[in-house]
């Protein structure tokens, strides 16, 4: 509790900053001089919590799975262990390969060029559905590129520092892709609903569209690409008004599977905007 | 500087935990808020000038990590702490229950506040599934908070043996 002065001076001080700060915020995606710094001191922390991480999965997946397959193997226990562990970090390059396989496939259905990441850290609040990616800048990554894995879209990048990323997930409502039903190509606006859950809005009232229709991106946005899989419809809705119908969509990609995602290298639009082009039109 | 430097420590512990990959299956609203309970045991324990900007520049912190509007927790956060001194200025939180009660109402506010500025920027609607959310959140968080400053409480004082208070 401020009892002095000096100690309500600060607070007010502190709430006048805060409230600069907020408002100078909310109109641009770009980080500052404070971001920079701040991402510069915890990236090495991301990087060893993600290294940790890897090594704790590979034993659990490996090596205590198969202690209690060889339990009957008492007397080669010590030769067993050093088997195991050499089986485990095999295990998990296998693994590595078969999902870094995926991304060379998807790599070539895209048109444009990519570039693979690894999720590095997840949103610290937990109110905003947001991943963090051990890339930025420096790779050539900038605000508003798409993100995907060989299952589908994960979301689009938000802010970009030099050395890591934040993505938006398509469950967090502020990310909307504009879509289309690959069966009857009915396009719709996705946003992100619940957790593990989009909803599929602006549906023609006389769409067709049945539960297990697949949804795509429409590549109108000028962000995604033409015909990436976004999800499955999980079931159909009248909208609020009564105009449009809604879909809820159960996205094809799982959000707590995904260890690295390719970053499409397409900037808003689909071309570079040259300095000085706004100013021309 | 041994309070900031502790805070430090153990505020970069608490975020690196708390956006860690390792507890990604644990859905978002079962998982404590530590940054909130830091904050908490901060207050009465900390110096009040050192606490108060502490909380505000963790908010900031947050802030980055989250894609929240750059500001938006550091001032939640502010107003928690000033929250949570007032309160302990009349009210000794130092019992399970007290602590417990704090916890719940300072996440409560911290969270609906959150929700409704989404919802102020057209983001999202806050409803009665974002109210569950906020609900089962808070009581996670107030949940764990006894034990995180028990913890807090023995690292504190074995900090303090070791490099001192001043």
């Amino acid at each position: 509790m401020p009892r002095s002065a000096r100690e309500i001076g600060l607070v007010l001080l502190l709430i006048g900053l805060g409230l600069i700060i907020l408002f100078s915020s909310l109109s641009k995606n770009e980080t500052g001089f404070f971001s920079e710094t701040f991402n510069k001191i915890v990236e090495p922390l991301y990087s060893s919590t993600f290294f940790i991480n890897n090594k704790i999965k590979g034993l659990f997946h490996s090596y205590l799975f198969l202690v209690g397959l060889n339990k009957e193997n008492q007397l080669l226990k010590e030769e067993n262990s050093r088997l195991r562990m050499e089986n485990a970090t095999l295990l998990e390059k296998a693994n590595e390969n078969e999902r870094l396989r995926k991304f060379v496939g998807l790599k070539t259905i895209l048109d444009h060029p990519s570039l693979l990441a690894q999720v590095i850290g997840m949103d610290a609040s937990g109110v905003y559905r947001t991943v963090i990616i051990n890339r930025g800048l420096d790779d050539g990554i900038s605000p508003n590129m798409p993100v995907v894995v060989a299952e589908g879209v994960i979301g689009k990048t938000l802010v970009v520092s030099e050395g890591m990323s934040q993505v938006g997930l398509i469950t967090d409502p502020s990310v909307s892709i504009d879509s289309r039903i690959d069966r009857t190509r009915d396009r719709g606006v996705l946003v992100g609903y619940s957790s593990n859950a989009c909803v599929l809005k602006y549906l023609n009232r006389k769409a067709s569209v049945i539960k297990g229709d697949r949804v795509i991106t429409s590549g109108l946005d000028g962000i995604f690409p033409k015909g990436l899989l976004v999800g499955i419809v999980e079931s159909i809705q009248l909208g609020p008004q009564g105009l449009f119908l809604e879909a809820i969509v159960q996205p094809s990609a799982n959000f707590y599977e995904m260890e690295e995602v390719l970053v499409v290298l397409v900037k808003q639009g689909g071309f570079h905007i040259e300095p000085g082009l706004d100013a021309k039109k | 500087m041994t309070q900031i430097l502790f805070l430090s420590i153990t505020g970069l512990i608490a975020l690196t935990v708390q956006s860690s990959t390792i507890f990604k299956i644990i859905p978002n609203e079962i998982k404590p808020d530590l940054a909130l309970i830091l904050i908490a045991w901060s207050t009465g324990r900390i110096k009040f000038s050192i606490g108060v900007c502490f909380s505000f520049c963790y908010g900031l912190c947050l802030d980055m990590m989250s894609g929240a509007p750059l500001g938006l927790i550091g001032l939640l956060y502010l107003f928690t702490y000033v929250f949570f001194g007032y309160i302990d200025s009349f009210l000794e939180v130092t019992g399970v229950g007290r602590i417990y009660f704090t916890i719940f109402l300072a996440c409560v506010f911290v969270y609906t506040a959150l929700h409704i500025s989404r919802g102020l920027l057209g983001e999202m609607n806050f409803g009665v599934s974002q109210l569950y959310w906020v609900l089962i959140k808070s009581i996670s968080t107030a949940t764990f908070s006894w034990l995180i400053f028990k913890l807090l409480d023995r690292s504190w004082s074995e900090y303090s043996r070791i490099v001192g208070t001043t």
